[in-house]
Formats: structure tokens, C-alpha cells, sequence
């Protein structure tokens, strides 16, 4: 039989990442940079926050910086009106060392940007995933809670769990990925293992720990949300300390919305540029003449519904992977927690 | 062709000529423009055209009559009001033989085939009449195949109704009834005076028409929640939502109304899909 796990050391992971890098790969993801952790190449396994649990709470980059950047060129215009949009050939590369949730935020980015070429784009010269799994939740996170989390389900071709200072389980995600260890002659073990019972054991902990303040978990949160769009003093109040910043936008994986930015060159020429813009943000919904979200709390609403309820109505998968940066990075301390939490008391069936 | 190739297409604007330009009123312009290489068919009543003013911005404009095929591309219509930075600088730099840059036709379009031997009802308000034109105009071509025509067209004044030139000849459409209407009573004003949902509770409307809105959004929903209430098939009403719209294809997000995004699950609607959100202000 196939076996599903391995185990091996950081000596392993530098041996993947190698093999990546000499297969013409540029190899992306979490790394340490002036004390910082920001999304970049990786060259080495030293640049990597290895086993620091709640990494996304702790860096407001994710993998959209990687495959829909926060400003892009998106068109240019000569004098005769003849437009094209810019060579956009970026090289093939892999995601390394990047979480669950962050690899969950793939999912929904394919459908919110199924029609974007410059996506499209960069998604198809993504050929490898390599995923840390989480062994110790941040104190934002709710991963487990959504089910995106903390370990790793679908889409990813190596999957690796530090369980000790050097020891590591891996997981095979792909055929390409189990190749990818048996070359590098990994040990083979048996799931019931003690390398991978503590894998496991440790994966409930941090299920359970962050699924604490929700007893019933997010059952009925659809129904409660859709019950509660008409309640404006309800939403007021919840969004009250709100400043429209949009941190939460820049932060979050799966908030993709954009504007343009047209330029007149002194040639006659124009470009257009592309940038994130956030649904929280004062001018979201504004128009000539009107303004279709006048306040606030409509914007901080819609910012739920589009996590919370749209995907349900489409039915897809829930726009939030419970990663918390939102939480992490909102000035005002503004917790989505609280909020999911206020409506189903508030809304939910009981 | 591949489908990158084809999506790719959808976000870089064609060059088109202005062949003419029609002054409405004193802050409203139709444009006549040739696009090479396009079909009529594409221009169904409805859809919309993202309008490039090379480094000044993009705007979506809603065609306002039919479109024809000429010389291997369209001439197409749309009726442009200034009232943010693009369409005013539209209004006072574009002359007639310039180059403009235009991307669609986006959208899905008024279901006006599924409207086939029904009475119709077209009740637009304002610039939201320049939408509705194209129907109107449709259905004058192929008169035969439609029921009766009700139309009410409201403007704030007399001199702010469009297309002043032909207004009176939609009163020659046989088995119609015609009405306009201005917001406050103006010397020498022969038509009616009220806003366009007072005028829907005037007329003797038969429950069974298709009806097609539009107008500024406070107008579309009471007269929509009016037609609702006097018998109409909430299925059957239709009105187009404007929105900040940046792509036109679904991808910036700018346009969201509740779950749906205007400019492609749009930006017509049936009352019955929208008429919820139209209750929740700022969704």
C-alpha cells in the first residue's frame, strides 16, 4: 500500500526546495524580512517562519500579493487609440511553506477572478504547492471553525507539519507530491506512527481551542445574516467603531475588488493602473451624482455578506478561510468573531 | 480561440468614431459611433458599453437605440449625460470624427424576445429613458409582433426631454398609448405633469403586460412595488440598476447589489429577483 505520511527534518524541507529550484522553479511564500514576515521568494529555509503558529495573523501579506498584486498594469493606450494590455509573462513557479487558509483562499480567488486575465495568468504557472500545516493556532485565528483548517484538505501537493525542533511529518497531497518524497527517500510510516499520532493529536488541539467561543459552531449563520439585512440599528451598532480604513480589505486573501487608474502621458499616450480598492473604504458604491452606500455600517454589512451569506446563496464555498487578519489589523479592534457572533444570538433559529 | 485569448479581449478597449453628435439638452449628448470589426447582433437592447477616454477614465453607457451593421462593424448609439468627471469631459472635448475607446457590448441585456405578443409597458425616468429607446424602437420595427404600448416618459422639464425630434412620432405607433410628463408644471407644456409612478397609477394598465423600468432607483422601486400591487407578475417587471462599475465583466467587484454583480448578472433585473434588496438600503 501507498503509505500517506513520511517523516523527515529541515534537512528534508531544504532537500524540496532545491529540488523545486532545479527544476526552473521560482519557489514563493512566507518569509522573514527586516522583522517582518512578507510573501517573496525564498532562497534558502533560514528566510522561513517555520512553525511559528498564526502566521497570517501576524503578516498582512498573503498569497494574493503573489497572484493578484495590490497594483498592476493593466492597459496601455497609444495616440491613435490602439490599446493592449501589458506582457504579463511571469515565470512558472510554487508556493512554499504558505498555510491552510491561505491555500484554502485559492478556491475562492478562482472564482471571484475566473474572468481576469492577468489572474488567469499567473494562477496557470502555478505548478507546486507545498503546505506548512498549523500545529498551534494565533490568537485570531478561526480556520477550524470555517473548515479550511488547520490542516491542510485539498489542493496542494506536499503538505508538512513541524512536530518537534527537527522533526517533521509530511503528507502527500498529489501523485506528483508522493514522487516528489519517495526521490528524496523519505521515511515511510505507518498512521499510527507516534510521529503521526502527535501530528494529529496536535491538529484536534488547535481545532477545538479556536472553535471555543461558537458551542454550535457556524450552523444557521446564513439564515441568521439574511434575517438580519433589514436591522440598521443592529448593524450601526456593530460597526459603530468602524472607520472605513479598509485594512481589512488589504489584509484579507479573499478580497479581490479593484478600481483603475487612468493616466494621460504627455505623449498622447495613456496607461491604466490597477489597484486593490476595499468594500469598507468611503468611496465604495459612490457614483456621479449618488452614493449607492452611503454609510458606514452598509459597507462594514456588506464586507459579512459577501463572506458570509453571497457564497451561500451561489453556493460556494464561504468567502472567509478564517485566517483573522482582519481582526489582527483593524486599528479600531474590531473582531469578526464578534460580529458573526452577535447575529446568530441576535438572528439564529433557536 | 483560446479562452484566455478571449477573456483578455473583454478588458482592452476597441478604437471608435464619432460619425455624430446630437445635442439633447443642455447637459445631455447622443453619439453616433462606428465600431470596426463588431455585430449588431451583439447590441441587444439593454447591454451596455464601457466608454474609454484614453487617460481620463471609463464609463458604462447604456446603448440608446438599436444598433446597424455597416462597412464590417456597428454604428451604435449611446446618450451620455455630464455629470461626473468622464462624461463631462465627454461632453465638452469630443467632437465628431474623433477617436473614442469603447469595450462590450457588456450585460444581459431587456428580455424583450420573451416578450413576444405581450402588451408592454416602458416607463423611464430621465436619463433612464435613453435605455428604454432601443425597446421602444424595436418594437416600432416589428409592430406586429407585440401586443398594446404603453410608454411614460418623465423628465424634470420640458427641456430636458431627449430626443425631442421623434418624440412626437411615437404617438403614430398603432394600438399605443403615449405619455410624458414633466416634474412641475412649465408654460406651454402640453403633456401631463407628475412623476412617472403618479402617471403608472393614472393608467388603465392590463396585468398581463411586460413592464420595463428605468430611471433614477428610488422611482424604479415604487414604480415597480406599484405595478407589484396592481396585479402585474413580479417576474414580468424589469428594471436596470446603475452601480460604480469599473470592469464591466465581473471582476473588479465595484458593482456588487447584494449578490449579484450588475454588470453581468445584469444590469436588468426582474423585480422578483431584486425586489428584497431594493428594500435594504445601500446593499
Amino acid at each position: 500500500m501507498e503509505a500517506e505520511y513520511y517523516v523527515g527534518s529541515r534537512q528534508s524541507l531544504k532537500k524540496i526546495l532545491n529540488e523545486l529550484k532545479s527544476r526552473g522553479l521560482k519557489v514563493l511564500g512566507p518569509k522573514k524580512s527586516s522583522g517582518s514576515i512578507v510573501y517573496g521568494e525564498i532562497s534558502d529555509i533560514e528566510e522561513m517562519p517555520l512553525g511559528i503558529g498564526g502566521l497570517s495573523s501576524i503578516t498582512h501579506h498573503s498569497i494574493k500579493e503573489i497572484l493578484h498584486p495590490s497594483n498592476q498594469r493593466f492597459l496601455y493606450t497609444d495616440s491613435n487609440y490602439t490599446s493592449h494590455i501589458p506582457e504579463n509573462g511571469t515565470e512558472s513557479f510554487a508556493l512554499f511553506g504558505i498555510r491552510p487558509c491561505d491555500l484554502s483562499s485559492l478556491q475562492i480567488t478562482d472564482l471571484l477572478l475566473s474572468e481576469d486575465p492577468f489572474y488567469n495568468n499567473r494562477r496557470s504557472k502555478l505548478t507546486w504547492v507545498i503546505v506548512e500545516e498549523c500545529q498551534e493556532p494565533g490568537i485570531f485565528c478561526f480556520c477550524s471553525l470555517i473548515g479550511t483548517g488547520p490542516t491542510a484538505k485539498a489542493d496542494f501537493d506536499i503538505s508538512y507539519a513541524l512536530i518537534g525542533r527537527d522533526c517533521i511529518v509530511f503528507r502527500k497531497g498529489t501523485e506528483k507530491g508522493e514522487k516528489m518524497l519517495k526521490i528524496l527517500q523519505l521515511k515511510e510510516v505507518d498512521e499510527n506512527s507516534k510521529e503521526v499520532l502527535l501530528y494529529k493529536q496536535r491538529a484536534e488541539a488547535a481545532a477545538v481551542s479556536m472553535k471555543k467561543r461558537f458551542r454550535e459552531g457556524l450552523s444557521g449563520l446564513p439564515e441568521a445574516l439574511d434575517a438580519s439585512l433589514g436591522d440598521v440599528s443592529f448593524w450601526k451598532k456593530i460597526s459603530d467603531r468602524c472607520i472605513g480604513c479598509s485594512n481589512c480589505n488589504m489584509v484579507c486573501p479573499t478580497c479581490t475588488c479593484s478600481e483603475f487608474l487612468d493616466e494621460a502621458m504627455m505623449d498622447g499616450s495613456a496607461e491604466r493602473q490597477r489597484f486593490w480598492v476595499g468594500c469598507l473604504s468611503p468611496v465604495y458604491g459612490e457614483v456621479a451624482g449618488t452614493h449607492f452606500r452611503k454609510e458606514q455600517y452598509m459597507r462594514y454589512r456588506h464586507f459579512v455578506l459577501h463572506k458570509f451569506l453571497f457564497p451561500f446563496i451561489k453556493q460556494v464555498p464561504s468567502g472567509c478561510v478564517g485566517c483573522g487578519r482582519c481582526i489582527a489589523f483593524c486599528p479600531m479592534g474590531l473582531d469578526l468573531r464578534n460580529t458573526l457572533q452577535e447575529v446568530l444570538i441576535k438572528y439564529a433559529k433557536k | 480561440m483560446l479562452k484566455s485569448e478571449e477573456i483578455k479581449k473583454k478588458v482592452v478597449p476597441n478604437a471608435a468614431e464619432v460619425v455624430e453628435i446630437i445635442e439633447e439638452t443642455k447637459d445631455t449628448k447622443t453619439y453616433k459611433i462606428f465600431i470596426k470589426g463588431k455585430v449588431s447582433d451583439e447590441f441587444r437592447p439593454g447591454r451596455f458599453l464601457m466608454v474609454y477616454l484614453k487617460g481620463s477614465g471609463e464609463i458604462p453607457i447604456s446603448l440608446s437605440d438599436l444598433a446597424q451593421d455597416k462597412d464590417n462593424g456597428v454604428l451604435a448609439i449611446l446618450t451620455v449625460r455630464g455629470v461626473g468627471v468622464v462624461s463631462q469631459y465627454m461632453l465638452s472635448k469630443v467632437r465628431e470624427g474623433d477617436k473614442i475607446g469603447v469595450r462590450g457590448p457588456f450585460g444581459n441585456g431587456w428580455p424583450i424576445e420573451n416578450a413576444r405578443g405581450k402588451d408592454i409597458l416602458i416607463a423611464g425616468g430621465g436619463i433612464g429613458f435613453a435605455p428604454l429607446r432601443p425597446i421602444l424602437n424595436y418594437i416600432r420595427k416589428n409592430r406586429k409582433d407585440f401586443g398594446k404600448v404603453y410608454l411614460v416618459y418623465g423628465a424634470r422639464s420640458p427641456w430636458d426631454m431627449l430626443y425631442k425630434y421623434e418624440l412626437e412620432s411615437y404617438k403614430e405607433l398603432p394600438n399605443s398609448e403615449i405619455h410624458f410628463t414633466i416634474d412641475r408644471p412649465a408654460e406651454g407644456w402640453k403633456g401631463e405633469v407628475g412623476l412617472v409612478p403618479d402617471i403608472l397609477g393614472r393608467i388603465k394598465l392590463s396585468t398581463d403586460a411586460w413592464s420595463f423600468i428605468c430611471g433614477p432607483e428610488i422611482m424604479m422601486k415604487i414604480a415597480s412595488k406599484r405595478l407589484y400591487e396592481f396585479g402585474m407578475d413580479p417576474k414580468r417587471i424589469f428594471v436596470s440598476l446603475e452601480r460604480r462599475m469599473r470592469c464591466g465583466i465581473g471582476i473588479c467587484g465595484t458593482c456588487q447589489f447584494g449578490h449579484y454583480y450588475v454588470c453581468k448578472d445584469g444590469p436588468v433585473f426582474s423585480y422578483k429577483d431584486v425586489y428584497r434588496y431594493m428594500e435594504v438600503e445601500g446593499i
